[in-house]
């Protein structure tokens, strides 16, 4: 095909979709007068027109519209529940004497079965990479004492939105991780194993894929919606290295550090 | 955090005549009768659209709520200086390619159709036509498809178009008259009758 045909088909193309100026279809009516190869072409792109005409607009279901609002509604019902269930863990920890008891034996209980899981084998971790999809609740660290905001971080993508914040306890770190990305995104949070361990992590709506492994954890978002994460941490050295956050998402990669500087300062 | 709108009951009185603009002031102020309105204004076309891409009722359906629960969570970031409903459309085709490459769709025509072999009545019926069309569409590759769907079905300009496929308007015009071209093709092989 040379320019000229390309031009030609250029104009036939803008002609039968309206957008050709009145010089243009001048130009085509003398070519399609001149040549039966284009007016052959001509035909033939002018029936894919009819052709694709013929197929008619049809009514969306009538559940379509209720479905979307019943969603909305459902999901900030979720949403707002899961603010509550935050909250009120924060709060009883840090107000409620009785409840800090009750952690610590609760607690104890937990990394005896850790311990007994670890030792028995039943709990492979390999430093530096996921080990197996873990999902559930284990008690915070040692809930004898307050644990006290450290700081917040917003990361931001294209299309969704990933929010940190570390809150300090004596023995680690508790950090909530709330998450808006886009379907086939990851987050992995990664830390020096030699400072970090991790307790635990509680997923607040299932769905997604969760792994817990010795230097990192990581979440693959496979549920449309907000999702929230608490990780605990116990501390193992007597400084608190920071801990990196990556987010691998279709939009694109967002990396940066998250603060952990009361327990830096040996606080 | 994105901040959260709490859907509330429709506002007593939803005029028709809202601009877009009043449209979206009012869902980001949680007025779920604006949204409604909305979805009212695009469903339509956008389940259309979808129809087209995929070819079935039920997975036009699931991936149109889907757009617009996507749209609504993300309200918040919607740039204003973009046009609304180009901001959805990308979403749509997001969507829809990600059902199509989870699909993998690989449905046979069925046999009537592949071999040509119809009979003088069905060829007549224009319901067996309009199969026979949406079939040969669903044999084009998703790029090809969904600039001929955004384009005959959606009614989207070369300039919107651009805008909801991220890509330049030479770019959509020469895909454009690729597809068609491709189209053309399809339509011969299978003995769509073209006038």
């Amino acid at each position: 095909m040379n320019d000229n045909d390309r031009e030609l088909e250029r104009l036939m193309n803008d002609q039968l979709d309206g957008t050709a100026t009145p010089e243009e279809s001048e130009r085509l009516s003398r070519a399609l007068e001149s040549r039966e190869d284009v007016r052959s072409e001509y035909r033939k792109l002018g029936g894919v027109f009819a052709a694709l005409s013929r197929i008619e607009m049809e009514e969306p279901p009538a559940s379509l519209k209720q479905g979307v609002l019943r969603a909305i509604r459902a999901n900030e019902a979720d949403a707002a529940a899961k603010q509550t269930w935050l909250d009120s863990i924060v709060s009883l920890v840090r107000d409620r004497a009785g409840f800090r008891y009750a952690y610590s034996f609760a607690t104890g209980a937990a990394l005896g079965v850790l311990a007994f899981a670890l030792l028995s084998g039943n709990l492979a971790t390999r430093p530096g990479a996921d080990s197996r999809s873990f999902t559930g609740t284990m008690a915070p660290l040692s809930g004898a004492h307050s644990y006290q905001h450290i700081g917040s971080r917003d990361f931001t993508l294209r299309d969704g939105r990933v929010h940190t914040e570390t809150l300090a306890g004596p023995d680690g770190l508790l950090v909530r991780i709330v998450a808006d990305a886009p379907l086939g995104s990851e987050l992995v949070l990664s830390f020096d194993p030699a400072d970090w361990s991790p307790v635990g992590v509680r997923q607040q709506s299932t769905g997604n894929e969760v792994m817990l492994g010795m230097g990192r954890v990581s979440v693959r978002m496979q549920r449309l919606g907000q999702s929230q994460y608490l990780l605990y941490l116990a501390r193992r050295g007597p400084a608190g290295s920071p801990l990196r956050i990556a987010i691998h998402s279709p939009d694109g990669y967002v990396q940066g550090e998250i603060e952990t500087g009361a327990l830096r300062s040996g606080s | 955090m994105t901040a959260r709108r709490q859907l509330s009951t429709a506002s007593p009185v939803i005029s028709v005549e809202d601009g877009e603009e009043a449209l979206l002031d009012r869902c980001l102020g949680g007025d779920g009768g604006a949204f409604g309105q909305l979805i009212d204004r695009y469903q339509r076309v956008l389940f259309n659209v979808s129809l087209r891409m995929v070819g079935n009722r039920e997975d036009a359906l699931d991936i149109t709520q889907t757009v617009f629960l996507k749209a609504y969570e993300k309200l918040g970031s919607f740039d204003r200086r973009h046009k609304f409903f180009s901001w959805v459309y990308r979403i749509m085709i997001n969507e829809t390619l990600n059902h199509l490459s989870k699909a993998r769709r690989t449905e046979p025509l069925d046999e009537s159709f592949q071999s040509g072999a119809l009979g003088p009545e069905e060829e007549c019926s224009q319901n067996r036509l309009r199969e026979s069309i949406q079939a040969a569409l669903l044999e084009l590759s998703p790029d090809y498809r969904q600039v001929i769907v955004l384009r005959h079905f959606g009614q989207l300009s070369y300039e919107e178009m651009s805008e909801a496929l991220e890509v330049p308007e030479k770019t959509v015009k020469s895909r454009l008259h690729t597809a068609r071209q491709l189209l053309g093709g399809i339509f011969s092989r299978h003995g769509i009758v073209l006038a």
